[in-house]
């Protein structure tokens, strides 16, 4: 039995060889139109297509070959440091690409003719300086650099050069907020954060747009003067068996950065602090203390590092619940939490990533019970203190959306099609964004969704950062376990 | 429009100001960018006094129109200074940008015309390491040296994400631009290479950099090769831990860690060339232990036997004078330089390659030598390896030579001349300037050759070439009297 099946399967691995191609081709710099040698490249096969995604790197001229590549349709996918995803046949780089078919028992090996070629496009770049008064730049200065869609969130940091020049690079395309530090100058002059153009504002800030392979340049911050304030006081910790200090970190974090301010449980002290909140981390032997202090003024404060306390999680069910640290200098890495593990307070943002046949309700804090909240991109938010406990609600009823892209003027055949579950109170602004391919007859589908208004829409022609063209998307209301079947038309332009 | 407010504001209240010291006279002006004529705020000013001018001033700041007003200046000859980060130092009166400036003279209670300095940029390199097919290698190691010999390490940066650097701050000079090694995304390694693609040092392309220059296009082109493997044994002291770093001219890093057994160690990826393999440690009672080998990797190297040997206090003897102030230490690996410091009575000096600097006085520096081996020298510097025993003795000569003479020129000495003076031999460079009456005296010499010139359109890094160089030689306690014509523009 055991060598009639080993028989069948020689013979099914035979047949699938005996039907597969080959597909090969070349990455290519879009601007100087090198080849890029050592460049990711995936294959992945459209919804339909049996296989998993499969990936080689480009040789020193850059060209990749997949042997042995079963029929099927599947995308092209280049990745490579610095530059943007490319993906054969886009029309533009940062755009969609188009699928390539393979035929059965093709097999021209490295002809010219069939080389799959992609053009790859530099990531974004946003260059500018930071200045003074009488527009000179300002040597070693801290930048930071924003989204721009509220609340903004920091993503890169600088430090100007010798001329007081930055760059930000490998920036995805969208909406940036560019910000200088605070600090003291070589005299007694002392500057606050300011936001590109001028202004200490966030209001007064000047957004800067970038799409794949934009270089902005002359973004100059002009730098605002104020004043900068002192915060001192007191961390105490935990104690040895002798009653002396455990070891333990003070970081003070504002939006613009985070510095250590003590080494030890004592007294403190960290000049040149911009007006505005600041938050203060106590980490030490088995203990974690948070405080967030508006500064407007010199200030002393005393921060404890309390024992940790383990967390407490229900109805997750078999997944585990992710958190993230979310600073006000940024948000840290994911972390899965499980029941019983130290959580560090302070605030977190947490999610679960549910198979299709659920759907993510909503996160409780029960022992800080707060008013329901709208999550971000699945995150719901929380203040951490003491032990949490956290009760997760999944839904077994979620809904669907399913159709057929159409064209009269494209083929349909791996079509993108994008998704976002609209926020009643801000509807340019999604609670969630999701994306798919069709499949060789055009079919898609969304399981696992939330109850709620989606818009929809499917092109090769619209770029990634862009807000779907809402005018031609196709709205949606979807309840609880509801299916929809969506026919929906390809936007052509 | 609001500096010459300040300014007119500042000759009004002058008189008040200056009333308690009634000779005190008063200098003012405005420091500005060289290229966007931008003032320059929170600038140091400071006024030089010439020799034979006996005064000395605090310096001040510039306003923040760049603006500034040094009151209380007792008469005399000087040249005024300014200094700034990222900016070379620039003086009043300079015929260009790196240049000295002109002295001048301050009289009882006057004020001076409106001075102004114009201050440019350190000049900086920048370029971009490639692939071979021409494609910026992200994030790559870029360092750069000093090309004057003994080359130093003293720069490092990341290319960024399309393969560019820049590297600021620089003083003017030649230096070496070098990517470092590693290994690229498929784990072909490459060697650390000069620009523009050279492994060796002697086919290395310099580049030379002017005040305010910015010198783009410094490509570099990594060459694949082949690295090598160091392997031994690490010996720490019974009962206490000893690490042991590998330095190369491109970095350095731990590579092995032991606690009170011997531990094998082998580390992968070495650079062709020199290293510097650094043990630290502590013995039983605490005190440091340490050792310090130097090798020449062209294969894979093995049975290396590094212990942590404990070491005392180094001693440095002096002879012939009293030095007049703090000698100056550092320690000097393949990576660079550290940070300079006084040397401490009794210092304890780790095993590796330091650097003295004896301060310069009525003496000159016959020789230095540790346990017996002469010191080699490196300009004002000199270097020794210190081991397990340190015992370094100095040889000052109270009987210096020295160097004078007038400047002048069409017959006329020249007040505050700029003298450049450089040893043949040694290659060390001394600056200098003559006083009101175009007098100039440069003491403290060993016996020798040098070349002399004065000028104030000379570039101090390339003298060699210049017109009027004069050669003078020195003997032992005497002086030689050299006079000098100003080289004109």
């Amino acid at each position: 039995m055991k060598s009639a099946l080993k028989c069948l399967s020689l013979a099914a691995l035979l047949l699938l060889r005996l039907n597969a191609a080959t597909l090969h081709g070349t990455i290519f710099d879009e601007e100087t139109q090198l080849q890029l040698a050592r460049t990711r490249v995936a294959l992945i096969p459209l919804p339909g297509t049996a296989g998993g995604a499969v990936s080689v790197q480009t040789d020193e001229r850059g060209a990749y070959l997949f042997p042995d590549v079963p029929p099927g349709w599947y995308l092209i996918r280049a990745t490579r440091l610095g530059y943007a995803a490319a993906e054969y046949g886009q029309s533009r780089p940062g755009r969609p690409g188009t699928p390539v078919q393979i035929a059965a028992g093709v097999s021209a090996v490295t002809d010219p003719a069939d080389a799959r070629n992609v053009i790859m496009r530099h990531q974004a770049v946003i260059m500018g300086s930071v200045v003074d008064d009488n527009n000179i730049g300002i040597p070693g200065w801290p930048v930071s650099l924003y989204t721009s869609r509220p609340p903004i969130q920091r993503v890169a940091e600088a430090t100007t050069d010798d001329r007081g020049s930055f760059r930000f690079g490998e920036l995805e395309p969208g909406t940036y907020i560019a910000r200088s530090g605070g600090g003291g100058l070589d005299d007694t002059v002392t500057l606050v954060p300011s936001y590109f153009k001028f202004g200490t504002a966030v209001s007064s800030a000047e957004r800067v747009r970038v799409r794949t392979g934009d270089i902005q340049t002359l973004i100059v911050i002009h730098t605002v003067e104020g004043p900068l304030y002192e915060l001192g006081g007191e961390v105490t910790g935990p104690v040895d068996a002798q009653g002396k200090p455990r070891p333990l970190r003070l970081t003070l974090i504002t939006d613009t950065g985070r510095r250590l301010v003590a080494t030890s449980a004592g007294r403190f002290s960290a000049a040149n602090i911009p007006p505005g909140n600041v938050e203060l981390l106590a980490e030490g032997f088995a203990c974690a203390g948070y405080q967030r202090v508006p500064v407007d003024r010199n200030i002393y404060v005393h921060v404890e590092c309390p024992p940790l306390m383990p967390v407490s999680i229900a109805g997750t069910g078999d997944y585990p619940l992710i958190a993230r640290r979310c600073d006000l200098d940024g948000a840290g890495p994911e972390q899965p939490l499980a029941p019983g593990s130290m959580l560090p307070p302070g605030h977190w943002e947490f999610t679960v990533q549910t198979k299709p046949q659920n759907y993510l309700a909503s996160i409780q804090n029960q022992t800080n019970p707060a008013p329901p909240q709208t999550p971000v991109d699945g995150w719901f938010a929380f203040d951490i203190a003491g032990a949490p406990s956290f009760a997760v609600t999944l839904s077994t009823k979620p809904a669907t959306i399913a159709g057929t892209v159409s064209s009269p003027a494209k083929s349909s055949i791996g079509a993108p099609v994008y998704l976002e579950l609209l926020n009643p109170d801000a509807l340019e602004v999604p609670i969630r964004s999701w994306a798919t391919r069709a499949d060789e007859r055009g079919n898609f589908s969304f399981k696992g969704l939330p109850p709620g208004s989606y818009r929809l829409v499917s092109s090769f022609e619209v770029d990634s950062d862009d807000p779907l063209a809402r005018d031609k998307a196709t709205n949606i209301a979807l309840h609880e376990g509801e299916t929809a079947n969506v026919p929906l038309a390809m936007i052509v332009p | 429009m609001r500096w010459f407010f300040l300014r007119a504001l500042a000759i009004t209240l002058l008189p008040l100001c200056a009333l308690p010291a009634l000779r005190a006279a008063v200098v003012e002006g405005v420091v500005l960018d060289e290229e966007t004529g931008n003032p320059l705020a929170r600038t140091q000013v400071s006024l030089v006094p010439l020799p034979g001018t006996p005064a000395s001033s605090t310096p001040v700041r510039t306003g923040p129109r760049g603006s500034f007003v040094i009151l209380s200046v007792m008469p005399g000859w000087y040249t005024l200074r300014a200094t700034r980060r990222g900016y070379a130092p620039a003086e009043s009166g300079q015929l260009r940008p790196g240049r000295p400036g002109h002295a001048f003279e301050v009289a009882d209670d006057h004020t001076t015309g409106f001075l102004e300095i114009k201050m440019s940029h350190l000049p900086a390199i920048t370029g971009a390491v490639f692939d071979e097919n021409g494609v910026g290698i992200a994030k790559w190691q870029v360092h750069v040296y000093s090309s004057g010999k003994p080359v130093r390490h003293i720069a490092q940066v990341l290319t960024d994400e399309r393969g560019n650097y820049r590297v600021g701050e620089l003083d003017p000079g030649t230096y070496l631009v070098r990517s470092g090694p590693g290994q690229l995304d498929d784990h072909t390694p490459v060697l650390a290479t000069y620009a523009k693609a050279a492994i060796e040092l002697a086919d290395a392309t310099a580049v030379s950099l002017r005040v305010g220059e910015t010198k783009p296009n410094v490509n570099i082109k990594p060459v694949k090769g082949r690295f090598f493997t160091l392997s031994g044994t690490l010996i720490p002291i019974p009962d206490r831990t000893a690490t042991l770093t590998l330095i190369t001219d491109t970095g350095r890093k731990e590579i092995a860690s032991a606690y009170s057994k011997p531990l094998p160690f082998s580390t992968a990826g070495v650079q062709p060339g020199p290293v510097e393999l650094i043990v630290k440690g502590f013995d039983t009672l605490g005190n440091e232990c340490g050792s310090y080998t130097k090798l020449l990797v062209d294969k894979d190297k093995d049975n290396l036997k590094l212990a942590c040997s404990p070491y005392g206090p180094a001693s440095f003897t002096f002879s012939g004078a009293t030095p007049t102030g703090p000698v100056v230490i550092r320690r000097v690996d393949l990576d660079g330089a550290a940070e300079e410091h006084a040397l401490k009575r009794n210092e304890l000096l780790a095993p590796g390659h330091w650097e003295i600097q004896i301060p310069p006085g009525d003496y000159y520096i016959s020789s230095v030598r540790n346990s017996g081996t002469l010191a080699t020298r490196a300009g004002a510097w000199w270097g020794f390896d210190a081991g397990t025993y340190t015992r370094v003795a100095i040889l000052l000569s109270s009987s210096p030579a020295s160097i004078a003479g007038v400047v002048t020129t069409g017959g006329n000495p020249v007040a505050g001349a700029p003298i450049f003076l450089t040893n043949l031999g040694t290659g060390q460079a001394w600056t200098g300037r003559a006083n009101p009456q175009g007098h100039y005296s440069m003491g403290g010499l060993a016996p020798g050759n040098y070349s002399i010139i004065s000028g104030f359109d000379l570039d101090p890094n390339d003298l060699a070439n210049a017109q009027k160089l004069s050669t003078v030689s020195t003997s032992e306690g005497n002086t030689s009297t050299q006079p000098l014509e100003l080289v004109l523009p």
